[in-house]
Parts: C-alpha cells; sequence; structure tokens
C-alpha cells in the first residue's frame, strides 16, 4: 500500500495513494474553484490543525462504524466536504482514505464506506508485511517502512 | 508535474492565503472553547448560550468551527462567559507554535532560578543572599514554593 503523508508534527496525517492519484486529495483539488471557504476549512483542518493538535477536539468528528471516522466540514446551510479515514498502527497515525462532496440532506455514499474498509484491511496487511510505502509531500522522499 | 508535486502545489497555495490561516485559527480558538468547558468546572452548550443569551445553535455553531467572521471583541466575549481569555500570538508561516500555560507564580520562581543560573553576579550564588531572594519571591505566594525552596536549597 502506497500512502501520501500530507503532513506530520505532533500527528502524521497521511491519505491513501491508489492507481495512480490520492483520491482525498484529488477531491480537495476539485472544490478549490467550487467552494473555495470548504477548500481553505478542510486544507487548514488536514495541513494545520490535525498534524499539530491531532483529530479530536476542534475538526468535528463523527464515528462511523469501527474502525472508520468521518471528518467534517461545512456551513449550514450549504454543501458539505467529508473526509473517510482509520487510525494507523497508533493513535498519532490518521489514515484519509476517501473523499467526496455532500449534499445538504444527502448520506454519505455506501461506495465511500466500503472503499475505506477495504483500505483499512489492506493496510492492516501491508503493515503486518511490512510493505507499506509513504511519499513524503513535503519531501518527496520515499520510505519502504511505515 | 506529478500528482505529488500538484497537491504540494494546491497547499503551497493555501499557505499564500490569508483565509487559510484564518481557518486554522478559528479550529484553534474552537479547540481552546472546547477544552475550557470540558475542564471544571464544565460548562454545557446550553449553559454558554444561556449566559450569553444567544440561541444554543448559534454556539453549536461556533463549536462546529462554523462561523469564522469572529472579531477578537466577539471572540473574548466568548471565552470571557467561560472565565477564560484569548491569547495572540504571530509567528512565521513555517514554524509550528507550542501554547504553554502557566500560573503567574509559577513563572516568578522560574525567572529567579533562570537569573540565578544566568548571572555571575556571586550575590546570587551565595546561599544566604539566595535564601534572601527567595523570600522575597515568597511575598509572591508560588503555589509550588516549598518545591522550589527544597530543590534550591538541595542545589546550594
Amino acid at each position: 500500500m502506497r500512502l501520501v503523508r500530507i503532513r506530520r508534527v505532533g500527528f502524521d496525517v497521511l491519505a491513501v495513494h491508489e492507481d495512480g492519484e490520492t483520491q482525498v486529495l484529488e477531491k480537495l483539488n476539485e472544490i478549490w474553484s467550487s467552494h473555495y471557504r470548504l477548500w481553505e476549512a478542510a486544507s487548514a483542518a488536514l495541513y494545520v490543525d490535525v498534524p499539530q493538535q491531532g483529530p479530536t477536539g476542534a475538526v468535528t468528528v463523527r464515528r462511523l462504524y469501527e474502525p472508520l471516522w468521518e471528518f467534517i466540514f461545512g456551513r449550514r446551510p450549504g454543501v458539505g466536504f467529508r473526509v473517510v479515514w482509520f487510525y494507523g498502527s497508533s493513535p498519532q497515525k490518521i489514515v484519509c482514505s476517501n473523499a467526496f462532496v455532500k449534499g445538504e440532506r444527502a448520506s454519505t455514499p455506501d461506495e465511500m464506506l466500503t472503499t475505506a474498509s477495504r483500505h483499512h484491511e489492506l493496510y492492516q496487511a501491508d503493515l503486518a508485511r511490512n510493505r507499506i510505502r509513504i511519499t513524503d509531500m513535503e519531501i518527496g522522499e520515499l520510505y519502504d517502512t511505515h | 508535474m506529478t500528482r505529488i508535486d500538484s497537491y504540494r502545489a494546491m497547499f503551497k497555495r493555501a499557505k499564500a492565503s490569508p483565509g487559510f490561516w484564518t481557518e486554522a485559527a478559528v479550529l484553534q480558538f474552537v479547540r481552546g472553547l472546547r477544552r475550557i468547558m470540558q475542564s471544571e468546572p464544565k460548562f454545557s452548550q446550553k449553559e454558554l448560550a444561556d449566559a450569553m443569551k444567544v440561541s444554543e445553535a448559534y454556539v453549536s455553531d461556533v463549536l462546529r468551527g462554523r462561523r469564522q467572521n469572529f472579531s477578537l471583541a466577539q471572540m473574548n466575549k466568548l471565552a470571557g462567559h467561560l472565565d477564560a481569555k484569548v491569547d495572540v500570538h504571530v509567528s512565521r508561516r513555517d514554524v509550528v507554535v507550542l501554547w504553554t500555560e502557566k500560573r503567574p507564580e509559577d513563572v516568578a520562581g522560574e525567572a529567579i532560578e533562570t537569573v540565578r543560573d544566568s548571572t555571575s553576579d556571586p550575590a546570587f550564588q551565595e546561599p544566604m543572599r539566595l535564601a534572601e531572594a527567595l523570600t522575597a519571591a515568597e511575598t509572591l505566594k508560588p503555589l509550588n514554593f516549598d518545591k522550589f525552596v527544597s530543590r534550591r536549597v538541595a542545589s546550594c
């Protein structure tokens, strides 16, 4: 499994990189032109607040079901931006699986949860086999171990 | 440009935006409010709303980071209802700021210790003069004074 490190300070915020792209960051990039304030809020959380202070305490977090969690960005009324994530090998590792733009009354798409569950299983399997590779977005280096 | 490069460019763009840092500051403010509300004495959203004479929905929106355009006065008004205050720090964008909270008396004790450790003035190196300084410090009634004295006396 390949992960992209968004930022590591006290906490390590990672995102799943699959099929040549990091879906969470692709989605984030997409909302730059359409929902600029949402983009600022989600970027600030993923790049500043969560790496420094952790996932709980400021950003709205919802427990989906074991082991999945969701970051909720957005103001009422309007669309929201959601990021499905799970804890990595320690509580300091936050692995973002996928993200989606959510309409005001829409529910979390099942396919997002299915994908996140698959990513979690893959993560656990590759963790055991020491096959997780990380690309640090800041310095671009590849790490073979997690 | 690779995908990773484009992601890096996106965050570089974000870091150049004042709104990005405003959002980060709002999250820091929300985190502080929540922390104060959860520490003793605890405050519920309803209690805070009642004290402020605003709706609970407003407080909920604040605590969910859904309100961005706070003035410093509004932030202090909110914090004031929790017997808290807002501190402001300005730093370079590429550094991480870690806040440390201390009681004034602890800071006073540490200041004397710093002076004693850094000065070449023999007065501060003599146990008797040090005792005088400690007595002066005692008038500040530091909470950890006993611990401070025992540590200093042990080192003399």
